[in-house]
């Protein structure tokens, strides 16, 4: 069901004067409000007057999450904080936090925009919502109940904290419809469902909404397989309120981005150069009717490309892939984000150098797996067992230490990396 | 109906609209709020060919209308009942409307304007009961009622609506406000600059709020409403009382 008619069908004429409105006076508010924007226009030497089409933003420099940091916590709200009713931030395990305000306004667009992404993947008002997101300072949680109770679906707040088991008897007991929750959840879920020997079909879902991880087909599949359920992909990011960017609709090709509120690039992420659709790159995203935390030009770190062509749903707007991996390559284990610079720093540390090395992930009984393969060099440990297996438990213990996920550690024979086509070692595999 | 973008315009040296945007679609009314000196006027003026834009788009049903002469923008549908409402003191309520359709009248100086005039009388009787009198005796009320009445004349698409509450008291311009909604309800589609947000948002479907030539905030009426940079800087709300 398309939920808002008028902006998910609009021609793409009147989107684009809505949008250059929009962003004009974004950018009109931001430079009187935000000392970061005011400076960082000036010190680019853009006048934002000169701002007159959408393809004119390319102009404008980039916001990046270590701006977002610097800025930490209210240096880049753009409203007094007592127009502030609302704080969400990033959790800070790779850095300074991100603080994240809403005004009453934003709070209502953002129910709007997942009212809208929920409606796309088919969720109405007599649905039973089961949100299998945490409650807190993560966005998640919170974007998705405003959504579904926006809908007026009967929404079910069991969140993703506390054990599985009790999270399968409410979905039984209160016959659940629509399943919310990471893709890696769903398939713990899963795994737990055939522990209890509860057959999908005694479940009543007929939707899943998965989001927050990376995940693609394979995982699509084997979600649909084991609970018996529709299963679509939404995205979204803390930093631009949460859940709500963009969503799948039944034809399940492509995410439809909500682009009267958001305005999508893609650029290189290496030079920042803009990419024509259909490219793969950085997902870049400016806010056009945020008051509280308004954002331009922000690197999401998020790979993806937007589609050409229109949608057969009737919906007008732009289409991205999904997210297929991250500029930085995170991903998430168990719900745990993993940088590889992360497990990089633990292997130089433990090692003494910078060996060759890959992470790979695999679905195991219903979780992750983390493998993280190294390669050996000559000479490496001299012959000794006994050193090699000292080093293999000292580098698991300090992944568990450092990033807080349990992981396998082995030694490969040189060579024995998976290699991307151009022959560099590729430093996440991801068999999910 | 009416679409505009990076418009720039000004009176000799002073630059007044450093590039604005904006659209108004048909059958709504649109309001745009703002301080004294914001830029309002100079836009509804600049819409209407009175000043010249010095560089963006204007354009009405499509047609490009930067440039145009006044009175080719009358005849092409958009209206504007001035700020001041510009009465003719000297001239009584029925020549005062019939001036309002001289565009009309001049290319067919036969039309019957008689279904017009009772168009403007069923909505306002009381211009019916003061047909004969002179503009310059009405009140404030009656005189902004016969500027609506004299720009309906020309059969507009588009009516833009100059400061209509200036200088009214509070239950006229309730009136006034009234008497737009109807206007809107039965089709028009209006063009609303005010300094009294709080009636603007009032009746208005969207809003735009514009401080120093150059829009800064743009929504449906209950958003503008909630925005608390508008509460405090047009509603009249301070900060102690914000809380409310």
């Amino acid at each position: 069901m398309i939920y808002n008619a008028k902006y998910e069908t609009m021609n793409r004429e009147e989107l684009a004067q809505l949008q250059i409105e929009r962003l004009q006076s974004t950018l009109n508010r931001v430079y009187r409000n935000v000392a970061f924007y005011r400076e960082s226009f000036d010190r680019s030497r853009v006048d934002i007057s000169s701002i007159k089409s959408v393809a004119d933003m390319v102009r404008l420099p980039f916001t990046t999450k270590d701006d977002l940091r610097a800025s930490y916590p209210y240096n880049m709200f753009a409203v007094p904080l007592r127009d502030i009713v609302r704080i969400h931030s990033t959790t800070g395990r790779t850095g300074r936090p991100i603080a994240i305000g809403y005004t009453r306004n934003d709070i209502a667009h953002w129910s709007e925009l997942v009212a809208r992404v929920l409606s796309a993947a088919g969720v109405t008002e007599h649905d039973f919502v089961q949100i299998a997101f945490d409650y807190n300072m993560f966005t998640g949680g919170f974007g998705l109940h405003y959504g579904a109770e926006k809908i007026g679906a009967s929404v079910i707040p069991s969140s993703q904290s506390g054990n599985v088991q009790r999270q399968i008897h409410i979905m039984k007991d209160y016959k659940t419809t629509v399943l919310l929750s990471a893709p890696s959840y769903a398939l713990r879920i899963a795994a737990n469902l055939r522990e209890m020997g509860i057959h999908p079909d005694e479940l009543n879902l007929k939707i899943g909404i998965f989001g927050a991880e990376a995940w693609g087909e394979p995982t699509r599949s084997k979600i649909e397989e084991r609970l018996h359920l529709d299963a679509f992909n939404i995205y979204g990011v803390n930093e631009m309120m949460g859940p709500g960017v963009s969503g799948e609709c039944s034809e399940k090709k492509g995410l439809h981005i909500n682009e009267d509120h958001y305005i999508i690039e893609i650029v290189d992420p290496a030079t920042g150069n803009p990419l024509p659709h259909g490219e793969e790159g950085e997902l870049v995203i400016t806010t056009i009717t945020r008051e509280g935390f308004p954002l331009i030009r922000y690197r999401t770190g998020d790979m993806s490309s937007i589609m050409e062509g229109t949608c057969a749903c009737g919906r007008t707007t732009l289409r991205m892939n999904r997210v297929s991996a991250r500029s930085d390559d995170m991903v998430a284990v168990n719900g745990i984000n993993v940088f590889p610079g992360q497990v990089c720093e633990v292997l130089k540390k433990e090692t003494g150098f910078e060996p060759r090395y890959q992470i790979i992930i695999d679905e195991f009984e219903g979780g992750d797996s983390l493998e993280v393969r190294i390669e050996m060099i000559e000479n490496m440990f001299g012959d000794e067992i006994k050193k090699i297996l000292g080093l293999k438990t000292g580098i698991a213990a300090a992944l568990e230490r450092e990033i807080g996920v349990t992981a396998r550690v082995t030694f490969v024979e040189p060579m024995a990396l998976h290699k991307t086509p151009d022959g560099r070692v590729r430093r996440v595999v991801d068999n999910r | 109906m009416l679409k505009i973008r990076n418009l720039y315009s000004g009176y000799g040296d002073l630059t007044v609209l450093k590039g604005v945007s904006l659209h108004v679609d048909t059958g709504e009314i649109v309001t745009i709020i703002g301080g004294n000196g914001s830029g309002k006027s100079t836009l509804l003026r600049t819409v209407a060919g009175i000043v010249a834009a010095r560089e963006g788009e204007l354009l009405f049903d499509g047609a490009d209308i930067a440039g145009k002469r006044p009175e080719d923008i009358v005849a092409a549908g958009c209206s504007l009942v001035p700020e001041g409402r510009m009465i003719f003191d000297a001239m009584s309520v029925k020549e005062n409307l019939l001036l309002g359709a001289y565009t009309r009248l001049r290319g067919n100086r036969r039309l019957d304007l008689t279904a017009g005039l009772d168009t403007v009388f069923a909505m306002f009787p009381r211009l019916k009961e003061r047909e004969r009198q002179f503009g310059g005796t009405l009140s404030g009320g009656e005189q902004q009622m016969l500027a609506i009445g004299r720009a309906l004349m020309a059969g507009p698409k588009l009516l833009m609506l100059d400061e209509p509450s200036m200088g009214l008291a509070p239950i006229i311009v309730k009136q006034i406000f009234d008497e737009i909604k109807k206007l809107r309800d039965a089709g028009n589609t209006i063009l609303l600059v005010e300094q009294n947000a709080r009636a603007a948002l009032r009746i208005a479907d969207r809003g735009y709020v514009i401080e120093t030539g150059q829009m800064v905030l743009d929504g449906t009426s209950g958003e503008l409403l909630n925005n608390n940079d508008v509460q405090r800087a047009y509603l009249g709300k301070d900060y102690r009382s914000i809380s409310e």
